[in-house]
Parts: structure tokens; C-alpha cells; sequence
């Protein structure tokens, strides 16, 4: 069926095209909205990067490059890195604390979990949303796109500290905010100082 | 390295895995209007460029096979004589020039019969009239059966232009035949352009006022200020049938030779109908607008070829486009805070005298960066050259003697060759780079433009010609991979040639 619908996407067949596009255009519109945090910029981004899935589909090989959403999504990822990079190329990194950088440590304590998911999903999208465009970025790579470290240094040009220390303050910064969400008593302090 | 998972990034990885917005009905619309008009991708991207330039190529070819086949066309038309052969030899002349073609090339051949009369008959339709001496009997009013008339056949005429191999072009012979044409009857006899005769045996004749396939005519010239002989007189008579419908042009005006007149014909037919090839240098100063720099200069130079045909030409070559680019970059890096000595070891001697223990101290310097990544911003110059390939289509709407001004208009093909850094490196000095980032696009690889110009060429001697053409040229694509605004580059110009007429 998805074949049947790349072959002709590749024909161009707006029908195909249209499936397509109502297929997959939705949980793409996540994606997208992950990472630049608001729907304009995020229905931009889908836009953009679907015409470089049709004006590319024609080099997709379900074979060799797995599912077709993961195409689509690896394409999405890279349509908003770059969407990002150009609007917030001097000012995309917040600054770094020292001290922040050495507590990427397995944790101990043990967190009201049960609390954190009485918490609607789309509260939780916008306290992604409402992290600056840093810690964001660094924790969607990190946490969605399964990157590492390495990786994302590379993707975003930074350095490897740089990218642990954003992932770690996106966490502080997330659990704080969901603490204030679900109006439970403050945690512990995460952070190991 | 396993990558540590923190329950937060669980939680919110399981929350939102599935997660979907739907896309608005105008987003929608807009990617599926947009989507419709996307072409299918060229599996081989640098299919267009190999096609763009095989098609410059053909039409280059084509022009040039064209360009000869002409050439042979207006000046290829001639007539070889000799004393015992006599052939005309592709003499390809429209009917309404009045003058002979394969099909057309009648012969009147006159025998000396019985009953004294003049014969005309008609020669097969064929490329080429063989004129067998023997056969050819000349031509006699008197019914002389000895065949020894004084009219002699026009391969023996002492005309040094037309005994032995001689070639004559055509086109005189057309311009000929208009001129001092009289006719014999309706279908024959297209020209009585040389007379020989006794007497006639050492007049000069005019090159140009031979008529192929006309020596059996043995036709009618008299020399200016000597009157022909009675028989000869007779056989241009009954050679030349008075037309009923045309008073017979007197003699004089027949025979006067047309020369400077025909020259000049000749040359303006030449000039109107000829293809006249030229090559030559140019070397073009440009400035461009709408780039990433505002505006620049570019140096344009190269080979032309132009191939002129009365008003018109066209016009092809090669040549080389450079142009300094400015790239801007983006570094990333951690700033140098100093530097220390750090002790790597160190080991004790034993000092007899003193009783005591020295130290040595081994140490190396140790630099130290903020780990705070701080961005730069750097630029880089860079050559770009390209090739380029115009068509320019030419059209001369004013031609002085020696001034000619016209318009030129058509496409150019840019192919980028090389690209050469030429600033140095950007220098970080001691601090230590993390990443440098090109933000300013490439340039690409092929562009195409548009040219129109006002070209006012000089003619320096009869083969030189020097040009001088302001030009603005249109860039349909964006020089730059990745198009900064909507804006499209466009440039000036002045283009300076010297060319020589082949």
C-alpha cells in the first residue's frame, strides 16, 4: 500500500501525494512543533520539509532506509535544524554554568512518577515548548531522535559539554515545571552541585 | 557508549511518541498547490548541463555546416572551359535570373544543311553540356556545306579569360544575361555574350560576360568601332530573332561591356546573400546587482565566433566569467584564558654535601579555554570562474560606410569551473575553534542569463573590426545555491571585441 503510494508519488500523482501527506503530515506537525515551539513556525517547517520528501521520494528505498515515516521524520529533524540554525544563529546556545556541566549523573532519588503522568500530553508538549530554543533542541535530539552527545554536537556545532549541560537543564528545567503542573511537593533537588 | 536514559526523558518520550497535530486546511493547501508544480528530479543531475552544452554544440555545428553550404551556394556556380571540353558545371540558377539551369541548358546547334537554315534543337535536360568538337558544326546563314564558317566556335575565342581551364562565376553570367540579353527564341539562348567571329578572334572580352553554354550560339558582340563581317551579320540575324513583343536592343548597348556595374552588383548580392564568418577577442567589464555583496564586479573575456548574413548574425564562443565571492562564516570556539605548568613528576637527588635531597621538577605547560563557546563571525573571499557560452542573435539596423549599429539579443550559459579561496584561513589565534559553520550559500554550478545590448562595430580596415556594446544582462536563477530574497541578479556591461573577417 505505502509503495503503491511512492510509486506514484514519484509519477507525481496529487492523489498519492495528498494520502501522503494526510498520512504522515500529522505526527510530522509534532515533530516540528517539538522543536521550534509554535504552530506557524512548525507549519512552515512541515511545509518546507515536504516538498523535500516529494522532490526526494524517488531516492527512498524502503529496504535500505527503513520505514517510511523515519525517512520522513529524519527529513523533518534536519528542515528544522536548519530552520532554527538560520534564525537563532547567535543566540541559539544559552549561556553555560560551569558548575551544571557534571551533573549528567545517573540519579538516585526516586520520582513521583505516577504524579508526572496524570499530566495531559499536551500539557507536556508545551512545557517542551516554553524551554528556550537550546535546551529544547538538545533535548529533543537527545531524548526523541535518540542522538548522542557526539551527535548532537556535530548537528548543532557545538561542543559535547555544551550539549550535556543543555540536556541538563532542559531536565531541571522540565521537572520544575511539571512539579508546578501537578502542584506536588517539591522534589529533591536534581541537581548535584 | 550506552546512552543513560533519565526517567524525565521516559516520561516524556512515552507521552509523546505518538503525539499528532493536525496541519491547517490552508497549510494543507498551500503544500498541495505548491507539491502539484514540483517537476519529476533528473536522475542524473548533471544530465541538463551535458544536454545544455551538446545543444550549443549542435547549433554551433549546424551553423558552421549551414555557414559553408551557403558559402558554396552564392560562389560555388562556375563554368570550366577548356579547348575541347566545355562543361557547365552546377550551374544551379533560379529561372527567374534568365539564365541556365541543368534543366533549362538549351544549345542551339546550327548545321551547315542543305537548305541553309539554322537549326535549333534542344539538348537533354542534364547536369552538364559536352560539346564534342567534331560534332558542333559551326554556325552558317549561308547553307555552307563545308562547315567552314568564319563564326568560330567560343572555346577557340582568344579571350584569355575563357580559353584554356578558365572559371567564371556564375553570377556575372546572370547579371550578364539581364543586362544584354537578346534572344533567340522563347527557350534557348539565354545568353549571346561573346562573339566570335573573324575578326572578332582577338577582341577582349569582359570576364564575366561569357554565357555557359552559349558558344555554339557563337552569339552576337560585336567590337565597339568595327563593323561585322556581312556573313556574320546574317547569322546574328537569324541567331537573334527579332522579338516581336521587344524592340531589339541595338547593338552597342548589348555588347558595352557592364563591368564596374556588375562588380558592383556582385558584391551587393554577395554582401546580401553571403554568410561571412569573423572570429575574434572580446573582454567585457560586468557589474552585477542583487547579489549577497550588493553589488560587484565581474571580468568577462573569451573567443567569438559571428557569422553575418546581410543585417543579421548570430554569434557564439567561449569564455571565462570571474568573479570574487565574500563567504561568511560562522566559528565557534572556546577563548584561550592562559596557560600553567603543570608538574608531570619530579625526582630527588641526593646531595652529598649538604646532606640534603634537590628536587628536579619535570613540568610541561598546560593552556586552559573557557568553556564557554562563544561565536565569531569571519568572512572569506573566494574566486569563482565560469564558463560561458552565449547565442547572441544581431540585427543592424544602421550601416555606414565604415560605422554599423545594431542590436543584440540572446541567451548565455554559465558553468562554473573552479572556485579558489583566496583570503587566508580565518586565524583563531590561541583560542580553540569548536566548529566553523558556512552560513553564506555556495554559488552554483550552472546559470543561465539573458543578454540584450546596442552594438556599434567599427571597421578598422576591410578584414579588422572592432565592437563596442553596452549590454544589461537577467540572471534567471540565482547565482547562490540557496536564494537570499526573491530578487533576481542583473548586471551591465560594456563589451569590447576586435574580430577578422574570414
Amino acid at each position: 500500500m505505502e509503495e503503491d503510494l511512492i510509486k506514484k508519488a514519484i509519477a507525481r500523482d496529487t492523489g498519492a501525494i495528498e494520502a501522503l501527506y494526510d498520512r504522515h503530515a500529522p505526527a510530522l506537525l509534532s515533530v516540528c512543533f517539538r522543536y521550534c515551539g509554535n504552530r506557524d513556525d512548525a507549519e512552515d517547517i512541515l511545509h518546507d520539509a515536504f516538498i523535500k520528501i516529494i522532490q526526494k521520494i524517488d531516492t527512498f528505498r524502503i529496504r535500505t532506509e527503513g520505514t517510511m515515516e523515519a525517512w520522513m521524520r529524519r527529513i523533518v529533524v534536519n528542515t528544522a535544524l536548519n530552520f532554527l540554525r538560520d534564525r537563532q544563529k547567535e543566540k541559539f546556545f544559552v549561556d553555560i554554568d560551569p558548575l551544571l556541566e557534571k551533573i549528567d549523573q545517573p540519579e538516585e532519588e526516586v520520582y513521583a512518577e505516577e504524579i508526572y503522568h496524570q499530566v495531559d500530553r499536551e500539557k507536556i508538549m508545551e512545557l517542551i515548548c516554553e524551554l528556550p530554543a537550546g535546551y529544547r533542541t538538545v533535548f529533543n535530539l537527545y531524548v526523541f531522535e535518540q542522538y548522542g552527545h557526539r551527535e548532537i554536537a556535530e548537528a548543532l556545532g557545538c561542543s559535547e559539554n555544551t550539549s550535556k549541560s543543555q540536556l541538563s537543564k532542559a531536565r531541571a528545567l522540565l521537572r520544575k515545571k511539571m512539579n508546578l503542573l501537578v502542584n506536588a511537593k517539591p522534589l529533591p533537588s536534581y541537581e548535584k552541585v | 557508549m550506552k546512552k543513560y536514559n533519565h526517567p524525565i526523558d521516559d516520561l516524556f518520550r512515552e507521552a509523546l511518541e505518538d503525539h499528532q497535530i493536525k496541519p491547517s486546511d490552508a497549510a494543507r493547501a498551500a503544500f498541495l498547490k505548491e507539491a502539484g508544480e514540483i517537476p519529476r528530479k533528473n536522475n542524473n543531475g548533471s544530465k541538463p548541463l551535458i544536454l545544455s552544452v551538446l545543444l550549443l554544440a549542435l547549433l554551433g555545428a549546424g551553423l558552421l555546416i549551414w555557414a559553408v553550404s551557403t558559402d558554396k551556394f552564392t560562389t560555388g556556380t562556375i563554368i570550366k572551359a577548356s579547348d575541347n571540353d566545355h562543361k557547365v558545371i552546377a550551374s544551379t540558377i533560379k529561372p527567374d535570373n534568365k539564365t541556365t539551369t541543368p534543366q533549362q541548358a538549351k544549345t542551339v546547334k546550327s548545321s551547315g544543311n542543305d537548305d541553309g537554315q539554322t537549326r535549333q534543337t534542344s539538348a537533354q535536360p542534364a547536369p552538364a553540356i559536352k560539346h564534342e568538337p567534331q560534332k558542333s558544326a559551326p554556325l552558317s546563314s549561308s547553307g555552307n556545306q563545308s562547315g567552314t564558317h568564319p563564326l568560330k566556335h567560343t572555346s577557340t575565342a582568344t579571350n584569355p579569360g575563357i580559353t584554356g581551364k578558365t572559371t567564371l562565376p556564375v553570377q556575372s553570367q546572370q547579371v550578364n544575361s539581364q543586362e544584354s540579353h537578346t534572344p533567340v527564341n522563347n527557350k534557348s539562348m539565354p545568353d549571346p555574350a561573346v562573339a566570335s567571329a573573324p575578326g572578332m578572334a582577338d577582341a577582349t572580352v569582359q570576364p564575366g560576360l561569357v554565357s555557359a553554354g552559349t558558344e555554339e550560339k557563337t552569339a552576337v558582340a560585336p567590337i565597339p568601332g568595327q563593323e561585322p563581317a556581312p556573313d556574320m551579320e546574317t547569322a546574328v540575324n537569324q541567331l537573334n530573332q527579332p522579338d516581336t513583343t521587344k524592340p531589339a536592343p541595338k547593338a552597342d548597348s548589348t555588347i558595352t561591356p557592364q563591368a564596374p556595374v556588375n562588380e558592383k552588383v556582385k558584391e551587393h548580392y554577395r554582401k546580401q546573400h553571403a554568410l561571412i564568418p569573423s572570429i575574434g577577442i572580446y573582454y567585457a567589464p560586468e557589474w552585477m546587482f542583487n547579489t549577497l555583496e550588493g553589488s560587484k564586479f565581474v571580468n568577462n573575456f573569451g573567443v567569438e565566433g559571428t557569422f553575418r548574413f546581410g543585417s543579421f548574425s548570430v554569434r557564439t564562443g567561449a569564455g571565462l566569467s570571474i568573479a570574487k565571492g565574500t563567504n561568511e562564516l560562522i566559528v565557534a570556539y572556546n577563548e584561550f584564558l592562559g596557560a600553567y605548568s603543570k608538574l608531570d613528576s619530579m625526582s630527588f637527588t641526593w646531595n652529598n654535601p649538604t646532606q640534603q635531597y634537590i628536587p628536579k621538577y619535570f613540568m610541561s605547560s598546560q593552556s586552559v579555554w573557557d568553556s564557554l563557546m562563544r561565536l565569531d563571525h569571519a568572512k572569506v573571499v573566494k574566486r569563482y570562474t565560469y564558463l560561458q557560452i552565449p547565442l547572441i542573435m544581431g540585427y543592424d539596423f544602421w550601416e555606414g560606410e565604415r560605422i554599423s549599429m545594431g542590436v543584440r539579443m540572446g541567451p548565455v550559459m554559465s558553468v562554473l569551473l573552479a572556485t579558489k579561496q583566496l583570503s587566508a584561513e580565518y586565524d583563531a589565534g590561541k583560542n580553540r575553534i569548536v566548529s566553523i559553520n558556512d552560513i553564506a550559500p555556495g554559488q552554483v554550478s550552472l546559470n543561465w542569463q539573458v543578454m540584450a545590448g546596442l552594438n556599434t562595430s567599427f571597421l578598422l580596415t576591410k578584414e579588422l573590426r572592432f565592437e563596442v556594446e553596452p549590454w544589461v544582462k537577467y540572471y534567471f536563477n540565482s547565482v547562490y545555491e540557496k536564494p537570499v530574497n526573491n530578487a533576481k541578479p542583473w548586471s551591465v556591461g560594456v563589451r569590447m571585441a576586435f574580430g577578422i573577417r574570414l
